[in-house]
């Protein structure tokens, strides 16, 4: 009966120390798988919150120490990225209007165009053609009292009422 | 001199530029007819302006004849002759200039144009016309002393005004100011 329990009982030892060898493989497993994990992760956030510290400083230093501008100019053509820019965005931001009126106040323009056009009929020519107005005026003025006009000539009326004293 | 953002914080849109090249004192008269005096200086001067020409012309040819002909006698008195050349160029000078702008030299020089009483210009035939009647008939100038819209017996008639205009020829203004500009000529 022993003889025939033998088998049985070997069996037993066998399935229990396979049990026993699964259970350390799968605690072994975990363990590592864990262990590997954390070490991962924790090495991921220390690695970040390094960089993150470092980095900044680094770049900063570095950055402190070179002329970006230079770089720029010598490595990017500056003309040819304007000229690739679209300028329509550009020119509809642009106050037109207000840069027109800049303009003309900064070269006085009004003056400019007086100075270039009316500056004969406002002289000596102005003087004699004012002359011959006041004249005219005296005469018309005569002419209509004769004729009992009560309402004086047009350009008589304006010279005398706003310009009196040329 | 501000800068444009210094000027773009104190900028107000709205008309402030006044751009006429009339001087501020004729403003009131522009457009309006113009009285007896003015047109008659108006009309001397281009006499005046005649009268030089056809004399310099008539001097010259004088002067040439003496030159070159051997037997030359000293020039008659060619007054009615030349009085009707004179007649015949200051029409012609009249119709030309009151037709192309309705201005001559006496117009231009006294600040008055002349023009329809619908303000048009004149047409060749009307300045024509006008021309003929202001030459053989001067005299009708004096009708503008009277006349309660400054009319002489042309206008009258003709259906013509005469008004100050001061405004002057336009000199050519050179708008690129000085800056060179590529013509469209040496691009294509």
């Amino acid at each position: 009966m022993s003889r025939n329990l033998e088998p049985s009982a070997l069996n037993s030892a066998v399935s229990v120390v396979a049990s026993a060898a699964t259970g350390v493989l799968g605690l072994a497993r975990f363990t590592t798988e864990t262990t590997v994990y954390l070490v991962t992760e924790s090495t991921k956030a220390i690695t970040k919150s390094i960089l993150d510290t470092v980095v900044p400083i680094a770049v900063k230093a570095v950055v402190s120490r070179i002329d970006i501008n230079e770089i720029v100019k010598d490595h990017v053509d500056v003309d040819e990225i304007v000229a690739q820019a679209d300028i329509t965005p550009i020119l509809d931001r642009i106050p037109m209007a207000e840069i027109a009126d800049y303009v003309i106040e900064e070269i006085d323009l009004p003056s400019l165009v007086r100075e270039s056009t009316g500056g004969v009929a406002d002289g000596l020519l102005g003087t004699l053609r004012f002359q011959a107005i006041q004249t005219d005026n005296f005469i018309s003025e005569i002419v209509d009292r004769i004729f009992f006009r009560r309402k004086m000539r047009a350009a008589a009326r304006e010279v005398s009422e706003g310009h009196a004293g040329i | 001199m501000p800068e444009f953002s210094k000027f773009r914080k104190t900028f107000v849109p709205g008309p402030q530029v006044y751009f006429s090249p009339l001087p501020e004192r004729a403003r009131s008269i522009q457009g309006l007819s113009a009285g007896f005096t003015s047109r008659a200086i108006a009309v001397l001067i281009d006499i005046a302006l005649v009268a030089a020409l056809v004399l310099g012309a008539w001097g010259g040819w004088e002067a040439l004849r003496y030159i070159l002909g051997a037997f030359y006698n000293l020039p008659e008195a060619a007054g009615i002759p030349l009085l009707i050349i004179g007649y015949f160029i200051m029409w012609l000078y009249w119709t030309w200039s009151w037709s192309i702008g309705g201005r001559s030299l006496g117009n231009i020089l006294m600040g008055l144009r002349v023009q329809t009483t619908h303000g048009n210009n004149l047409g060749i035939k009307l300045a024509a016309l006008r021309s003929l009647l202001s030459v053989v008939f001067a005299i009708g100038l004096l009708w503008s002393i009277i006349s309660r819209k400054n009319k002489s017996i042309q206008d009258i008639v003709l259906g013509t005004e005469v008004v100050f205009d001061w405004a002057p020829l336009l000199p050519k203004v050179d708008t690129t100011f000085g800056m060179e500009t590529k013509s469209i000529k040496d691009e294509n």
